[in-house]
């Protein structure tokens, strides 16, 4: 994987590289979007095929009625396929055969260079900003449908087993696709800038983990049409292991966002501890920085223990081998301690970068210090390292040894305190402070209070007794909810508020911003609140029919969730009609007046970013102490962002 | 790291190019150790599962059925991976510490390294054809089960390593001055992207070689 590498300017010894010649091809030779397409065709029925072959044989495949290794073996098949399609297999094709190609400084400003597998971290980008909107928007259509099928506790929309189905690609959409919402577009974009660096460390990596997140999609969704996935998005064995061939599209999917987690991440890190500009010490390094590092690391660490779970489960499916199947010397209880050793760090993953957001953002936003520095770096790296201690609390009812709960019920609860620690210093910069209600602010401020409720209810579900009678109620899904997409997703719009201006030179209309800000709060609040009690009256996850008295409780909850989607698509509307249908003039080169290094740039940034590597002279946050400007470029040459104060 | 390489507290006299090639060419080689280790890591974090797995049926024994009699890989396949894995990483390990310190001769290098990327190349060629004559059937029991998931990623990362040699080797063929210790060479971009490279690749090939340990200690040893 590191030999994945190559920097401007490489020497490449007078070979003649490969590169320029594919620029002369027509367009249809050339690796892109049309020719993934075709690869990922051709190589789904090479693999369908191979599995077939394979499958028609074995006794166990013809007793099961279901061949899941020609499901298998074509959804990696055509994966492999829309990776070569891309282009994503020539360089490691050149590398075999001893050329080193130089990264190509890719000046091109036109829009194909978004459909092609770039190296240039920007455009990975944006990207990921476009793909994992869309990803959340689809997402949201599975929980509108899943709240229209309980407005009723008897009547049906869906049949039992197609609930689940919805339920389950939800979900999975969700909670896979999402890890990446805000590593993806954002920490791929701007930590390269944030820390002073040209580049990424491994920029094809980049590319490849963003192109691996289209393939698990439509793997993902494609699942619905061979039979769905029963189990959900956790895939709990012995469930998984029995159902239809729509399970194996969970597994690869998963397995493949894995993948792309541990590559984006792997990056991530790599770079920052590399290729921080001189002068960008440990403790000038922006917060959000510090979450995209930490973050990073838990992707690294803990995505491959999933793919491995991925790839065990598939063992099951497909080779016969009797991991999860207790009969044969396997146990269930194998896939939920590896699951959930990924499962509750993933958690994290999620959370952490929304802090990095508000820490980020908080300071801009009251031109103040960011409060407790050292506190919040300590609190995101406390997190980090404590995730991989409370995996269990998911098993307290599962059958985990009893002696074990007290530890785990610890290790849980202790995870509160350098959360506490980053909500704290969060509350610490707002105090006293001269508070810019800008729409990112808001957004900030809407996150910070619902992750509290978030948080609170968590720490009753971490207690054994409580977890005991709320498990599996909808009080855990109102928590989960609460925390992701009432944290985790607050603050992704207010990083795309703030941000956006620098990615495209184009501000969202503030108006619109701020009614779907309001409509989103409100109407969040609204759907995830009386969850907690209709949790608390009994009611379970992923059961269709319910008692008749909580009927009024689900239906207002139902109508709240529509009007979220409507405050959806006020933001669509609002992004659509900025961005593309009605840009507004251009925007003052800092509109926010931050200090931070990625606001040194031209808006949008140059290929390269920075003509030369800056030298950082302070730490990012130095509003109103009379600090200087964050970075030179030289010593005469004193440079300043506009509108800094 | 990046704070400390040569020019960055003095950029002035420096043009542009020559300020920005130093420090990248310091976060080249940086990049490479970071990433090697990171990605052994993360490999051992995938290695770590997998014995999690096996120490956790093993443990369970459900049914009494961790291990049925007669369950044993043949020692044709393990003991020739293990011995190939082994000397292919210190052959490699050995030849590219002496060129790091300008020790050996070129073509010694290519040939050792040569020789290391074919040793991997068997080794997982071995075990992957290993695999369709185990003897036993892969849901036989919680050991089958084990041994028949695991294995075929331990052959994956064999194969991984004999690539990354491989790159190594052809590269140092098509441009020799990769391998010289003399200016100008000695400080080009290129020539440290090499030296990463092989950096990474030492530490890499000295995880796969400790791996193969282990798989051969967990299913050719303990019973």
């Amino acid at each position: 994987m590191a030999t994945d590498i190559a920097a401007p300017g490489v020497d490449t010894g007078g070979t003649p590289e490969p590169p320029s010649e594919a620029r002369t091809r027509r367009w249809w030779r050339r690796s892109g979007l049309p020719a993934a397409v075709v690869g990922a065709v051709v190589g789904y029925l090479i693999g369908t095929y191979l599995g077939t072959w394979v499958g028609q044989d074995n006794q166990q495949v013809q007793g099961m009625g279901h061949n899941d290794f020609a499901v298998t073996l074509g959804y990696l098949g055509g994966t492999v396929g829309w990776l070569a399609g891309m282009g994503a297999l020539t360089y490691p094709v050149q590398k075999m055969l001893g050329h080193q190609p130089a990264a190509e400084h890719e000046h091109e400003r036109s829009l194909g260079r978004y459909f092609r597998y770039t190296l240039d971290h920007k455009v990975v980008g944006v990207q990921y900003l476009v793909a994992m909107i869309s990803y959340f928007l689809v997402g949201g259509l599975f929980a509108l449908a899943v709240r229209t099928e309980l407005l009723s506790p008897t009547r049906h929309l869906f049949p039992p087993g197609k609930y689940l189905e919805i339920v389950g690609e939800h979900g999975t959409l969700m909670m896979m696709m999402m890890t990446s919402a805000i590593l993806g577009p954002f920490g791929n974009y701007f930590v390269p800038l944030m820390i002073g660096s040209r580049r990424m460390a491994f920029p094809r990596l980049e590319a490849l983990s963003f192109w691996l997140t289209p393939a698990a999609f439509l793997v993902l969704l494609s699942g619905l049409l061979i039979g769905g996935f029963p189990a959900g998005w956790t895939g709990y064995a012995p469930l998984s292991i029995q159902a239809t061939q729509g399970q194996d599209a969970y597994l690869v999917a998963f397995g493949l966002m894995a993948i792309s987690m541990i590559v984006g991440g792997f990056n991530i890190v790599v770079t920052v501890i590399n290729y921080r500009a001189p002068g960008m010490t440990w403790t000038r390094i922006p917060l959000f920085t510090w979450s995209m590092l930490v973050t990073g690391m838990l992707m690294s660490l803990a995505a491959p223990v999933l793919v491995l779970g991925c790839y065990l489960s598939l063992m099951d499916r497909t080779v016969q081998t009797a991991l999860f199947d207790v009969e044969h010397g396997g146990s269930p209880y194998l896939w939920e301690n590896v699951f959930w050793f990924f499962g509750h760090p993933e958690v994290y993953i999620l959370a952490l970068p929304g802090f990095g957001i508000a820490a980020e953002l908080l300071p801009v936003f009251t031109r103040k210090p960011a409060f407790g520095y050292r506190i919040v770096v300590a609190g995101m790296v406390g997190v980090g390292l404590l995730s991989f201690f409370v995996w269990q609390h998911h098993l307290f009812v599962s059958g985990i040894n009893s002696d074990m709960r007290p530890v785990v019920m610890l290790t849980t609860e202790m995870i509160s305190i350098p959360t506490g620690f980053i909500f704290l210093a969060a509350i610490g910069t707002l105090w006293r402070a001269r508070i810019r209600l800008t729409v990112p602010m808001l957004f900030i401020l809407g996150g910070l209070f619902n992750f509290l409720i978030g948080g609170i209810s968590g720490v009753f579900l971490s207690d054994v007794p409580t977890d005991a009678v709320a498990h599996g109620s909808f009080f855990v899904m109102s928590h989960f909810h609460y925390t992701i997409m009432g944290g985790y997703m607050f603050f992704f719009f207010a990083g795309l508020y703030y941000w956006l201006p620098k990615m495209t030179g184009r501000m969202l209309n503030k108006r619109l911003g701020q009614v779907h800000f309001w409509t989103l709060f409100v109407f969040f609040n609204s759907t995830f609140l009386p969850l907690f009690a209709i949790g608390e009256l009994g009611m379970p996850r992923r059961v269709f029919e319910y008692a008749d008295s909580l009927q009024a409780l689900n239906m207002w909850v139902s109508i709240s969730a529509y009007l979220i989607g409507v405050s959806m698509l006020i933001f669509v509307y609002n992004f659509l009609k900025s961005t593309v249908i009605d840009p507004p003039s251009p925007l003052p080169a800092n509109p926010w007046g931050s200090r931070g290094l990625e606001w040194f740039t031209s808006t949008p940034p140059a290929a390269d970013n920075f003509e030369r590597i800056p030298t950082v002279v302070s730490g990012p946050y130095e509003y109103g102490t009379g600090a200087g400007p964050m970075a030179v470029f030289r010593d005469e040459d004193l440079m300043q962002p506009e509108g800094v104060s | 790291m990046a704070d400390t390489v040569a020019g960055a507290t003095a950029p002035g006299p420096l043009d542009n190019d020559t300020h920005n090639h130093e420090i990248e060419r310091a976060a080249v080689r940086g990049a490479y150790w970071t990433g090697s280790r990171l990605f052994v890591a993360l490999s051992a974090m995938l290695f770590a599962s997998g014995a999690f797995a096996y120490f956790y049926l093993h443990g369970l024994d459900s049914q009494g059925m961790w291990r049925t009699d007669g369950q044993q890989p043949s020692d044709y396949v393990s003991i020739p991976v293990l011995f190939l894995t082994l000397a292919g990483a210190a052959l490699f390990w050995w030849y590219t510490r002496l060129l790091l310190h300008g020790k050996v001769e070129s073509s010694d290098w290519l040939v050792a390294t040569g020789v290391a990327a074919a040793a991997f190349l068997c080794a997982g060629v071995i075990q992957l054809v290993g695999m369709t004559r185990t003897g036993f059937y892969p849901g036989s029991s919680g050991y089958a089960s084990t041994y028949v998931a695991i294995m075929p990623v331990f052959a994956v990362y064999c194969l991984g390593a004999a690539y990354w040699l491989e790159t190594l080797f052809a590269r140092a063929l098509r441009v020799r001055s990769v391998l010289s210790d003399e200016q100008p060479e000695r400080d080009s971009l290129e020539r440290t992207m090499f030296l990463g490279s092989a950096v990474g690749a030492k530490a890499f090939v000295v995880f796969v070689a400790l791996v193969s340990v282990l798989v051969f200690v967990l299913f050719s040893v303990l019973s």
